[in-house]
């Protein structure tokens, strides 16, 4: 085979190994900027209470 | 024979209770809780489930002060409401067979004592630790932010007193117990006990044995109406 069109080839083969690697990079390296979203849990029924005082102590520590 | 026979209705009802173990209202849901699901006559298909809560963050882990001090200076709370206040509470916790010791309860950071529910959890011992740190807290007035005495409690429940030491000097649990507490504000709640029933409905407060039994028979009723 003439010497330019080993060259040739050789060129071509880098190239593709090149583009290929790139490919299973990309495909594999997760993006830093995006993180999985978790579906919103369904709002909760609250039953009302029946009477009197609240019965809760609040983040403060207060309790009423 | 229908499938929810073996299906969803064979499942125990969830529910799942954010508490922390210095609020007092918080021991009180727990007996009420409790006597409600004795009253239910699917009872033994009711799981609780008790997660970590703190409502006081900032208290330097390890200190300790009396709890009448502690709402003294930083509500400013004079001393004859509090003892109103502590005594109509005691009257409630009475009739749910509870013995409130005010005097003697102790302002601390609780995070150790989470520990040690998580600790139980892993053996089978949540609900007992939960009742057992209550009433170290409320009834016997004991130091929960003292690693010697949550190991004690520990060891009384049949647990490895070395492996409860061993757990609060490295801090184990830390991920669980935070997650509880993410959980608790995903769902928006801002104050304890709180509790859920089936991930679907809600109860605030430590409220009378007639609103669990509510919250318990209209679980049920969902159960019954939803597909198996």
């Amino acid at each position: 085979m003439p010497e330019y069109l080993v060259g040739a080839v050789k060129l071509v083969l880098a190239f593709l190994t090149m583009e290929s690697s790139n490919a299973v990079a990309e495909l594999i390296e997760p993006d830093p900027q995006v993180e999985p979203v978790e579906p919103a849990p369904a709002p909760l029924i609250m039953l009302e209470p029946l009477e009197g005082d609240s019965g809760v102590c609040a983040v403060d520590g207060w309790c009423d | 024979m229908s499938a929810s026979v073996f299906g969803r209705a064979a499942e125990p009802i969830v529910i799942d209770v954010w508490s922390d173990v210095v609020c007092p209202f918080c021991y009180l849901g727990n007996a009420v809780l409790k006597e409600a699901v004795e009253q239910f006559p699917h009872g033994s298909s009711v799981q609780v489930r008790y997660h970590s809560f703190q409502l006081n963050p900032a208290f330097p882990v390890g200190e300790s002060v009396l709890a009448d001090e502690y709402l003294a200076k930083n509500y400013g709370m004079p001393q004859a409401q509090v003892e109103a206040s502590h005594a109509q509470l005691a009257a409630r916790g009475a009739q749910a067979g509870l013995d409130y010791q005010f005097e003697k309860s102790m302002m601390i950071n609780t995070l150790d004592a989470h520990r040690m529910i998580h600790l139980a959890k892993a053996h089978d011992q949540e609900l007992p630790m939960v009742d057992r740190l209550f009433r170290a807290e409320f009834t016997d007035g004991l130091n929960l932010a003292d690693h010697g005495v949550l190991a004690d409690l520990a060891a009384e429940l049949g647990l490895d007193r070395a492996e409860a030491l061993e757990a609060l000097s490295a801090k184990a649990y830390e991920k669980d117990i935070q997650a509880d507490i993410a959980q608790a504000r995903q769902l928006g709640i801002s104050g304890v006990p709180f509790f859920v029933f089936d991930n679907k409905r809600a109860v605030s407060g430590a409220q009378p044995v007639e609103m669990f039994r509510k919250a318990l028979d209209v679980t049920w009723q969902d159960r019954a109406a939803s597909p198996a």
